[in-house]
């Protein structure tokens, strides 16, 4: 095998026709006269057909046993899959309902949560025995220095509210007694 | 129409939504083409028949949605590289060509200029080894239009990219491998250098 002084970038990148010689292109007819490129050629060509059958290889695949494969695992209903970083996962009918659950109890809990709260008081509840009284007359004023003292009566007879109130407004009085409500039953000695 | 990639022709895939010969016969026109597509893209040939299965069942469940063969390819093309990423994605791509190596001894002995043992040997690891060593595109494109023949327009369309990126594609491909082939014999190669 002789020489050649031809580059060998061309034969890298070379059409297949001129590898093979049937290209009329200066490469085309120089493989066709030239033994040493020929050669390289021809192992070019060769180890595409080795490259080509070791793809091109496979086994027998039978269409009745795919088709039957195919329509036996066809998705069942509540069978869910979820998109993974790692691929398609394929979650089975019971751990489906399982995520979803857990789901849908995620998003009532946020919304509890979020949502403004409306709260109603309670309704106001007197005591047992306790009755409010309906007056119609005014209670009785009676004229103290700095004060005024109503005299209320209740429904228990043994049980009288006297109130006392400031007569002056300017005064600050601190004395709660004497700036409220007093209950006065028969043992107060009042 | 004829889809030249797979060769079927369109109304195949409208007689398989109805009819189970029909249906038979398209698996049996798009398995290899399948098969040897996932072996481009996974590289181990166990696992690019476990992928060629894969894409089959989705194409039968998907027959009443199949697009008409122009696109029929590119559908099916699209459907295994994704079925591959999906599958592999944490994996990084191992070659078990123990089932082809029969095949390539078988063919590098038809080799004109018949080569040794050591040689037919050394030639195959190289191949597939380069061929690995590839990026996806790379090898999707060589394997498209050097190997399979089919125009650099069409195999365009299959993988959904420009015609001029599967030549550029193809021009990487086509240098690196070769330099490697030629690698092998060393007695052609130094005689350029």
């Amino acid at each position: 095998m002789s020489n050649c002084e031809r580059p060998l970038e061309p034969m890298l990148t070379a059409e297949l026709a001129e590898l093979e010689g049937t290209a009329d292109t200066d490469l085309g007819r120089h493989v066709r006269v030239c033994p040493h490129c020929s050669a390289a050629a021809r192992k070019i060509l060769a180890a595409n057909a080795v490259l080509n059958a070791s793809l091109a290889e496979g086994r027998a695949i039978y269409s009745g046993s795919l088709l039957a494969r195919a329509r036996s695992t066809e998705q069942a209903p509540g069978t869910g899959r979820f998109r993974w970083s790692g691929g398609w996962l394929a979650l089975g009918p019971t751990l489906g309902w399982v995520a979803g659950a857990v789901g849908v109890l995620a998003i009532a809990t946020v919304l509890l949560v979020v949502a403004p709260r409306h709260e109603t008081l309670p309704d106001a509840e007197s005591p047992p025995g306790l009755t409010a009284v309906e007056l119609t007359t005014q209670p009785p004023l009676i004229h103290a220095p700095g004060y005024d003292v109503a005299v209320i009566p209740t429904e228990n007879p043994d049980v009288t509210i006297i109130w006392f109130s400031k007569e002056n407004e300017d005064a600050d009085a601190t004395d709660a007694i004497r700036d409220g409500p007093i209950a006065v039953g028969p043992a107060s000695g009042l | 129409m004829s889809d030249r990639a797979l060769d079927i022709p369109g109304q195949l895939l409208v007689r398989a939504r109805d009819d189970d010969a029909a249906l038979s016969d398209l698996i049996d026109a798009t398995a290899p083409v399948v098969r040897r597509w996932a072996l481009v893209q996974t590289g181990d040939a166990t696992e690019a028949d476990d992928l060629t299965q894969e894409v089959l069942i989705r194409m039968i469940r998907n027959l009443d949605a199949l697009p008409a063969p122009p696109r029929f390819a590119g559908w099916l093309y699209t459907v295994t590289r994704n079925a591959a990423a999906d599958r592999f994605r944490s994996r990084s791509r191992q070659r078990t060509a123990v089932d082809s190596e029969d095949i390539l001894e078988a063919a590098v002995s038809d080799i004109s200029n018949p080569a040794s043992d050591a040689e037919r040997d050394e030639l195959g690891d190289v191949l597939q080894s380069a061929f690995d060593e590839l990026p996806r595109r790379q090898r999707e494109v060589f394997d498209l239009v050097e190997l399979q023949g089919i125009p650099a327009t069409q195999a365009a369309e299959i993988l959904g990219i420009r015609a001029t990126s599967v030549r550029g594609n193809l021009f990487k491909a086509r240098r690196n491998l070769r330099r490697e082939i030629l690698a092998v014999r060393p007695d052609v190669q130094e005689d350029w250098q």
